[in-house]
């Protein structure tokens, strides 16, 4: 990297300007000539057979252009990543499995209009009743979600390492307990959106807020018959994903809108739609045990997930896995046993979120570290440091890695930004508690077969008056990656940002680039953008060195020049060099394509510190979170501002997953599906005091030493807030969210004890 | 949404004449905050909307005859600038202050807070406890109503057809008098109440306590006093047995549903340590005669 | 239904417009003047993406009907640049790195607008405190906050 380099610098977004204006158009601010709007008719009901349909009301009414029902389908009419078992439409003898599914909809010309056509639409229905929690549906003779899955098993994983039995045999102290999680929603600010329409060729145009255009398309391939090479999907700014867009949500049903009638559809849920409709992180019961020996060393580790998976499967076998991956955390642990089931039920979907299964087991493992370390009489951090994973080991886990460990140096870091603990005043009922926790949180690094898909393509152009054109399929979501792949691009070719422009989330125009999860994207398609910006780079190397007559080697490219780097003054304007390229006819576009080795199994890892301090009235059970510190890993720092943005927002999440967020449910239905219901947090509900802090041990593989960083501070930061808690009231803490009543409630029952 | 027709009076008796004409099918539009989302929800439909956002007979604070008078149209940013306010009804402003998030204040009204009869209405409690009471004007005059009186449950007030609330009266506070208002959310802004409470206490020369009045949200149909702990504190000494036991009367004569936002159980906890903390607030010797703070 | 005629002034223009009753300030904005930069994120007055000026005080464009604008002055994200020349606290947000997907951002800003403007020199906590009834999921606020604090220890005029 060059001196001076823009890579490291908080360079401002490239997409700022446009959101800072309101000139950004996300899919809802979308206009075409005869746009006509889409309404979807739910089920009300989380199970229920649906008997019949009778839309003659709707069809009937003026201004309404198509309803359509399941038999309008083409295509097998199902879709889903995993197993594509999720209908587009319910039919009539067939049953619903949850609220979000959808029965009917309907395309007219005013979104007021659908909406009341959307009413008029009757469905019978014969109601069932539905299995709302894991245990229900996992008893014997429960009714099967879907038939083909016994026991409503939607996963189920293991792992063994060691010997479990003897490790607890050794084991001088054995702690064990029960955590319980609920269901976390993404609630990105922007709902599910979009536009499609089909041109004069018959090709399929959808234009909408999503994370994976490239699994969007082979759901509508799935589900409508469509061609593949008939389906564009364009990713439009999303306003807000977090992983609840992963999955494909509306955009089968916009594409089956606007081919049925014929016509340009928008569809925007609204937000209790929203909220019901896409799946959210799986509600948890995790079943810990730790057995170590009284100086602390542990020995075995015994753990059991159940998650509730919802209807269905989608992201859970992912998702449910790496719940039970992430129990060990980044410790070394020689005995393990682990297991972990995804449940069907019709309760509110499950899916990706932010951190993907890793807080809840985060969880677990720092509330019962915790526990140990009152048994055995050690300080917490203590205890941690004795069983970090060292600079030499791999972890005994189904995560292993290749990136270099830094606990120790996290732990100092962390130890220095907490400072000396503060004490409460004096006479006052607040108590002070403290936490400091770890984690090893994963990016992905193309190298998990179970996942597959692990090729990553970006291309690459240089136009002929020296301007540069990234097409990268990944998609930008608020988390930075247009503007991490434009320096990349000004880095290598010593050009201003203001020379790049990248064009994102295209299935037409950008080369395979996959999902946009897992943290993967700085490390996927910044990788296979530098390989296309080094083909192009030599072409313009060797075009220069015959130009100035100067041998390749010593040439670079600085201030929009290639110019000799013993002889600066020697030197050819990148546009001239451009210009010169296209006159020769040389080749200025490249695509890069990134894979991992092929015989390696791996995750990327982010180590992470989190610390907190939260002051709790023991009168009134107030919580107030007086510092959270969030101190990670990132191999490289790429751009500060984005990189502590990302942590900041993770870290917040972390604190409603703590101590307000539940999208609750009952008999099914969901009881919170409004942003005044379902609380996340205000800007007065932030720590008081925040740090975000990076620390940098170069990633060998990773894009300039970069790793992925983008979920990483929602992984240990909820239970770091839960064990402070704790620490402050002395009793421990096994659910969240965690509020007053409930710490005035702990209070009460360990005063009885 | 239906759609329905919207008119704006110009004048209460125009009002009134506009309302005897929409054979109950009208509704009064002020703030909108709560109506709005009633009707996109479907679960209010009213043909005609009346706007009485800038009725000027609803839009005053005055001290007169002993009372405060707050007209029903007055917003809640209105109450928090109003000095009038901070000086006889501090309790009153820190309601205001408590509710939901600026752009909301800026709209809702005192009115309309009062008449949707939620048993978590911010403002309620604060007025209970000053034995607020409801100024309403309709077919058959003007009539006065105590507060408490209005309120029947979730929902449901004592308004009869084509009548509006016009002004709220709070009788001046004797001197010495102190209030406290607070509030329990799931977060600390934007929160619907999981419990709160407003009280107000003077305290007589030989320093025993001469009046309590203890108002509760959100642990009852409606909003409620708390009336055994009122009792239990007359004439009696501030000492700590004390406030314990009337914070505890509190917490046992609620009636708390287990909803989403917690459970009955938990309300119960909540009630006995605000209502603790706010009479030894309110019996410290020292410290501000306003505010309160949020939780 | 009833349609209703009205005269308002948008980002210093003015528009003579039919309504219906049931028209939100929002959709009118957003459907009818264009303006899609005041963004509709619940329609129910819970998340504050739609924040305006109304007569200067912010509120939600969403609960308030079209048919009560008349006669006032509305100002949206894009009437407060002058020409390419952004509005500090625009400039701020970028340099903080306080827009990440951007869609809470008009609303963040305008309701920043009124608070700079009633009050100069706002503690961080008057700015928490002003900005409670504008959800943002993406940053945790803090660079927001960091954005406007700077406009406000900078005394730019806003």
């Amino acid at each position: 990297m060059a001196i001076g380099s823009i890579v490291g610098k908080g360079v401002a977004r490239v997409d700022a300007r446009g959101k800072v204006t309101g000139q950004t158009k996300y899919a809802g601010d979308m206009r075409l000539p005869n746009m006509h709007h889409g309404k979807l008719v739910f089920s009300p009901h989380p199970r229920a057979r649906v008997l019949a349909i009778d839309c003659s009301a709707a069809v009937a009414m003026a201004g309404v252009k198509r309803v359509i029902t399941a038999r309008d389908l083409t295509g097998s009419g199902r879709y889903g990543y995993d197993v594509a078992h999720r209908p587009v439409l319910v039919a009539e003898g067939e049953e619903t499995r949850y609220i979000g599914d959808v029965v009917a909809m309907v395309v007219a010309v005013s979104e007021e209009l659908a909406s009341r056509a959307a009413q008029a639409v009757v469905v019978r229905y014969e109601v069932l009743p539905p299995l709302t929690s894991p245990r229900q549906a996992m008893a014997e003779g429960a009714y099967l979600v879907h038939a083909d899955a016994p026991g409503n098993r939607c996963c189920k994983r293991e792992f063994s390492h060691g010997d479990v039995v003897a490790g607890f045999a050794r084991s001088e102290v054995v702690v064990e307990h029960t955590y319980k999680t609920p269901r976390q929603e993404q609630a990105f600010l922007e709902t599910e959106s979009g536009v499609a329409y089909q041109d004069e060729a018959g090709v399929v145009h959808v234009l909408s807020s999503l994370q994976d255009p490239y699994g969007v398309a082979e759901d509508i391939h799935l589900a409508l018959a469509i061609p593949k090479s008939r389906i564009h999907i364009k990713g439009t700014p999303v306003g807000g994903g977090f992983g609840g867009k992963l999955n494909t949500t509306i955009q089968v049903h916009l594409a089956a809108m606007a081919c049925l009638a014929g016509v340009p559809v928008m569809l925007v849920l609204d937000r209790e739609e929203s909220f019901i409709f896409h799946a959210k992180r799986h509600p948890t019961e995790i079943r810990l045990k730790l057995g170590a020996k009284r100086d602390g060393t542990i020995l075995a580790m015994e753990g059991e997930v159940i998650s509730d998976a919802g209807p269905y499967s989608g992201r859970s076998p992912e998702v449910v896995g790496l719940t039970m991956s992430a129990l060990l955390g980044p410790y070394r642990i020689a005995n393990v046993a682990t297991r972990a089931q995804g449940i069907y039920t019709n309760n509110l979907d499950s899916g990706a979120f932010r951190g993907f299964g890793a807080p809840q087991a985060a969880i677990a493992r720092e509330g019962l570290l915790d526990k140990l370390a009152r048994e055995l009489g050690l300080e917490p951090l203590e205890l941690r440091r004795r069983n970090f994973l060292q600079p030499d080991s791999r972890p005994a886990s189904p995560m292993l890695g290749d990136s270099p460990v830094s606990l120790e140096a996290l732990a100092e870091k962390i130890i220095a930004r907490m400072g000396p603990k503060p004490e409460p005043a004096v006479g006052s009922s607040k108590r002070i508690g403290r936490s400091i926790c770890f984690d090893m949180p994963v990016f992905d690094v193309g190298a998990i077969p179970t996942l597959g898909k692990s090729g990553v393509g970006a291309t690459v152009e240089v136009h002929s008056d020296g301007g540069v054109s990234v097409y990268a399929g990944g998609t930008e979501l608020g988390q930075g990656i247009t503007t991490v792949l434009a320096q990349f691009a000004a880095d290598q070719f010593g050009l201003p940002m203001e020379a790049i422009r990248v064009e994102m989330s295209d299935n037409w125009t950008c080369p395979r680039a996959g999902r946009t999860s897992a943290s993967r994207l700085t490390f996927g398609l910044g990788n296979a953008l530098l390989l296309a910006i080094e083909a192009v780079r030599q072409t313009l190397l060797t075009r220069a060195a015959t130009t100035l007559g100067i041998a390749r080697e010593e040439l670079r490219f600085v201030a929009g020049q290639v110019q000799s780097c013993s002889a600066p003054e020697r030197a050819i304007a990148f546009a001239e060099l451009a210009q010169l390229c296209w006159d020769k006819g040389d080749n200025l576009r490249e695509e890069g394509w990134f894979r991992a080795a092929e015989d390696r199994y791996m995750y990327g890892h982010t180590f992470m510190a989190a610390g907190a301090d939260v002051a709790v009235d023991l009168a009134t059970g107030e919580i107030e979170v007086l510092k959270l510190a969030n101190v990670l890993d990132m191999g490289k720092v790429l751009n500060p501002v984005m990189a502590y943005g990302q942590i900041y927002g993770g870290a917040v999440q972390a604190l409603g997953y703590a101590l307000m967020e539940n999208m609750v449910t009952k008999d099914g239905l969901a009881k919170t599906p409004s942003f005044a219901e379902y609380a996340i947090p205000t800007a007065v509900d932030i720590p008081f005091e925040f740090v975000a802090e990076g620390i940098e041990t170069p990633y060998p593989t990773g894009p300039f030493g970069a790793k992925g960083i983008g979920e990483a501070a929602l992984n240990c930061t909820t239970p770091t807030l839960l064990n402070a808690i704790a620490d402050a009231i002395g009793v421990e803490l096994d659910a969240i969210p965690v509020a007053q009543e409930h710490i005035l409630a702990a209070i009460h029952q360990q005063k009885r004890i | 949404m239906i759609p329905f027709d919207y008119l704006k009076p110009a004048t209460l008796e125009d009002l009134l004449e506009g309302l005897r004409s929409a054979n109950g099918e009208g509704a009064l539009l002020a703030g909108g905050t709560d109506l709005h989302v009633k009707m996109r929800l479907g679960l209010k439909s009213p043909r005609l909307l009346f706007d009485i956002s800038e009725l000027a007979a609803a839009r005053n604070i005055v001290e007169a005859e002993g009372s405060l008078r707050i007209g029903a149209c007055v917003t809640m940013s209105e109450l928090m600038a109003s000095p009038l306010v901070a000086r006889l009804a501090p309790s009153l402003a820190e309601a205001a202050r408590s509710m939901s998030c600026r752009q909301i204040r800026n709209r809702a009204t005192l009115g309309g807070n009062i008449v949707t009869a939620s048993p978590a209405a911010d403002s309620v409690p604060a007025l209970l406890a000053a034995d607020a009471r409801a100024l309403i004007v309709g077919p058959g005059g003007l009539r006065e109503l105590a507060l408490a009186e209005l309120l029947l449950g979730p929902g449901r007030t004592a308004l009869g057809p084509g009548e509006v609330l016009l002004e709220v009266l709070l009788p001046l506070p004797e001197a010495g008098h102190r209030s406290l208002y607070f509030k329990v959310g799931r977060r600390r802004a934007q929160a619907i109440s999981v419990i709160s409470l407003a009280g107000g206490l003077s305290l007589a020369a030989d320093g025993r306590i001469g009046s309590a009045r203890i108002a509760l949200g959100a642990v009852a149909p409606t909003v409620m006093r708390a009336r055994q702990a009122e009792r239990f504190l007359e004439g009696e000494l501030p000492s700590a047995v004390n406030l314990a036991a009337a914070a505890a009367l509190a917490g046992e004569e609620c009636s708390p549903i287990t909803d989403v936002r917690a459970s009955g159980a938990g309300r119960r906890l909540l009630v006995e340590a605000w209502t603790h903390r706010l009479l030894q607030q309110l019996c410290a010797t020292s410290g501000d005669d306003a505010g309160g703070n949020r939780p | 239904m009833s349609t209703h005629q009205l005269t308002l002034t948008v980002n210093g223009e003015q528009h003579h417009l039919q309504v219906d009753a049931q028209r939100s300030l929002l959709d009118l904005l957003r459907e009818e003047l264009g303006l899609t930069g005041t963004k509709k994120g619940c329609n129910a007055g819970d998340c504050g993406a739609c924040t305006v000026l109304m007569d200067g005080a912010p509120v939600n464009a969403c609960l308030v009907l079209a048919v009560q604008t008349g006669g006032r002055e509305i100002t949206t994200i894009e009437g407060i640049a002058s020409g390419d020349k952004l509005h500090p606290l625009q400039e701020a947000f970028i340099e903080h790195g306080a827009a990440q997907c951007g869609f809470c951002t008009p609303g963040v800003i305008m309701n920043s607008i009124a608070l700079l403007r009633e009050t100069r020199q706002p503690t961080r906590a008057e700015i928490q405190e002003a900005l409670s009834g504008n959800l943002c999921r993406c940053t945790g606020y803090f660079q927001i906050i960091d954005a406007i604090a700077a406009v406000a220890a900078s005394g730019e005029p806003v």
